[in-house]
């Protein structure tokens, strides 16, 4: 362990006094804090709009006054998405996926309000973000700050001479990977410190709801990244012939496996898994697909059902008029018609769900070449900022909006009974169920990636092995 | 004690040393000379376990070096044809570094008087490498190797390079090592050097040891024609 330690203490003085690298490290620091302050303030701004678009959308629901229950189901309300506290590392791809869903009668809408159609300047801001600097830049600085490191040594001569006095290479490529991934870190005690002080110290109605465990589970997918990356660049530090061969050969390695691979593999998917157009989804549901009655006429299939409801109604209160009826007819129809179309949003946006999810298995499978795939799979979806989280939260909204529509349209038809038009009074609404939303639990999630994880894993752990057979079988020449 | 059974070195058809016999016995230095190609890196390679022997042994202190390659290497000590160690840090932190990894708690003043005694002073010490001429850097590699008070020190072509003051500087310092009872054994094409610091010559030539003679029993110039002799012969 000694020797370990004196490895990593000579890889800092030379990188201390080495002043490109004080430089690079020192702008990474800045990077990491400006990308982390941008994080923190637009989270903020999204979780206080949230919190104020929230309250003031109880009182528009609540104080609407007395009104026909159906109408108040389609004057509907917005259930909005919440941003959980990781979301200021990892925004994911939450300025594509909408904010709010708008619940109304008779339709299941998709995700308002996303933030990367607000113009360059906010998706800019989305996009740079701490996670992006920790996959894409920091691979880049353990590149710069590791290509030399067994490579550099047989350049000048000293690997001879270390080996010759007895130090093992594989003692000495632990060294050099363990000072590369304890510098990264180092790197990020400022960044982590003020991040936590700014949360600590603004008072926000932020989502904190399970943020510790979601924070250490991504903690340890960066550090597996990080480890295998140290790895990686040791590895081919020792197979290169010189310094300037393992600089080349580590720059065409990241390229490939952050870059190129990453982006290869989301366009597999999307080629393979394309999701249905806009046009195509909405024409599927109001054809009725996946319900009981597909017709090219909704309102053919609209009146057979108005029928069929009637005659079932005639019949089991034994009278022969709709106004007799001891229920509200018209809100009895249209829970029946609320629930005949159910099935076909249930189709529609199972497949668009099961589109999404094939691409992000046929992703995942493109982590076996980039642990970058894996990573920012499992780090989004601790943020809460994958597309999983859009579809917890669309059915859980779309549970609510059933829910609040039946019970609204149930308290027309119990008492609205033989009234053409009933207006319910304007306490109604109180007695209305709220919208709760739980997002999915840290083990859900993990589940659902075990085997993004088990790829970085295994990312962090081959390096390690292939340094020590390579170190093995590597010969000095004095 | 440094010793080579039948050392034999192939790679593929072509041998780079055959069959060598050779004992240094602590006290002694031991020069081999020869062109290049001669096996003269060869040997010591094998001795430093770089590259695998295709038969016989090589021997550090009666311990096999590929048996025991911790254990000799812990035994003796190397100084390449050029030293260059780490410009980054300062002559002190070499020596400190190197000692460091060879698991010896040396206090900085003893460090410093090491150096001192291959001629470096404690300013100089305070220095980067970034300063140092080739001659500072090759003392520099004797004192890291007195640090370690090896038994055995394996120099390769060390003279190499320097100017002849400095060149003999570091030939006193040899034979101060050698005195203190190290056994050295050194590859140099400088005959006359050799002739001066060395207690045995070996010529090699080949992949041969040629010639083994006392370095006292010949003249510089009767070295010189023994060694070109060899050279026509082998050519």
């Amino acid at each position: 362990m000694g020797v370990i330690l004196t490895i990593i203490r000579r890889e800092f003085t030379d990188w201390w006094r080495d002043g490109r690298l004080r430089w690079l490290a020192g702008g990474c620091i800045l990077l990491l804090l400006s990308v982390a302050l941008l994080g923190w303030q637009s989270t903020i701004a999204v979780v206080d709009a949230r919190s104020a678009a929230i309250e003031q959308e109880t009182e528009n629901f609540l104080n609407q006054g007395a009104k026909n229950p159906h109408a108040a189901a389609h004057f509907g309300q917005y259930a909005f998405r919440p941003t959980l506290l990781p979301a200021a590392i990892d925004p994911g791809v939450d300025a594509w996926m909408g904010k709010m869903v708008w619940l109304e009668a008779h339709r299941r809408n998709l995700a308002e309000f996303r933030p990367a159609e607000d113009g360059a300047s906010h998706g800019q801001a989305v996009t740079l973000s701490v996670s992006w600097v920790l996959q894409y830049v920091v691979p880049l600085l353990l590149v710069i700050m590791g290509f030399a490191a067994v490579a550099g040594e047989r350049d000048r001569g000293t690997l001879a001479l270390l080996v010759a006095q007895g130090l093992r290479l594989q003692t000495l490529a632990l060294g050099k990977g363990l000072a590369m991934s304890a510098a990264i870190f180092m790197l990020l005690i400022p960044v982590v410190a003020v991040v936590i002080a700014l949360y600590a110290l603004t008072p926000t109605a932020i989502d904190t709801h399970d943020a510790g465990t979601r924070l250490a589970w991504m903690s340890l997918g960066y550090l597996l990244y990080i480890v295998g990356f140290s790895g990686v660049v040791v590895c081919i530090s020792m197979l290169s012939r010189s310094a300037r061969t393992a600089l080349f050969a580590l720059l065409i390695f990241w390229v490939s496996v952050v870059v190129l691979i990453p982006r290869l593999a989301t366009d597999s998917a999307a080629a393979r898994h394309p999701l249905p157009a806009a046009s195509d989804f909405w024409a599927a549901i109001k054809r009725g697909e996946g319900a009981d009655v597909v017709s090219e006429i909704p309102e053919e299939r609209a009146a057979r059902l108005r029928e069929s409801v009637a005659a079932e109604l005639l019949a089991r209160h034994g009278v022969g008029r709709i106004e007799d009826l001891p229920v509200n007819f018209t809100a009895v129809y249209l829970q029946r018609l609320e629930e005949a179309d159910a099935p076909a949003f249930d189709h529609a946006y199972g497949k668009l769900w099961a589109a999404q999810e094939n691409q992000r298995v046929s992703r995942s499978i493109f982590g076996v070449l980039s642990p970058t795939i894996s990573l920012r799979e499992i780090s989004m979806a601790l943020a809460g900022t994958d597309p999983f989280a859009l579809w917890h939260f669309g059915q859980a909204a779309e549970a609510h909006r059933r829910i609040l529509v039946a019970s609204l349209n149930g308290a027309q038809a119990r008492d609205g009974a033989g009234r053409g038009f009933y207006v319910a009074p304007a306490n109604t609404w109180q007695q209305m169920p709220r919208f709760v939303y739980e997002p999915p639990l840290v083990t859900a999630v993990i589940s659902r990636h075990a085997v993004d994880f088990i790829l970085l894993i295994l990312w962090a752990l081959i390096p390690m092995l292939a340094a020590w057979l390579i170190a093995r079988r590597t010969r000095i020449a004095a | 004690m440094l010793q080579a059974v039948d050392l034999h070195k192939r790679y593929g058809d072509v041998v780079a040393l055959e069959r060598l016999n050779l004992t240094v016995e602590p006290g002694e230095i031991c020069c081999l000379l020869g062109a290049n190609g001669a096996g003269k890196t060869t040997t010591i390679n094998l001795f430093l376990d770089f590259v695998p022997r295709t038969s016989g042994r090589a021997l550090v202190c009666g311990h096999d070096v590929v048996e025991h390659p911790l254990k000799t290497k812990s035994l003796l000590a190397y100084i390449p044809e050029v030293v260059n160690l780490y410009p980054s840090l300062t002559g002190i932190e070499n020596l400190r570094y190197f000692a460091d990894l060879a698991g010896l708690r040396i206090p900085s003043d003893e460090l410093i008087a090491g150096a001192v005694r291959v001629g470096l002073g404690a300013e100089v010490m305070q220095r980067r490498l970034t300063s140092y001429s080739k001659g500072m850097r090759q003392k520099l590699g004797l004192a890291i190797a007195l640090t370690r008070r090896a038994k055995v020190l394996l120099l390769d072509e060390p003279l190499s390079g320097l100017d002849p003051q400095a060149a003999n500087e570091f030939s006193c310092l040899l034979r101060d090592v050698a005195r203190d009872g190290v056994a050295v054994l050194m590859t140099t094409h400088d005959l006359f050097r050799a002739r001066e610091i060395a207690s045995h010559i070996g010529i090699m030539a080949r992949g041969r040891l040629v010639e083994y003679l006392r370095a006292e029993a010949v003249n510089p110039s009767r070295l010189e024609s023994i060694y070109l002799e060899h050279m026509r012969a082998w050519a």
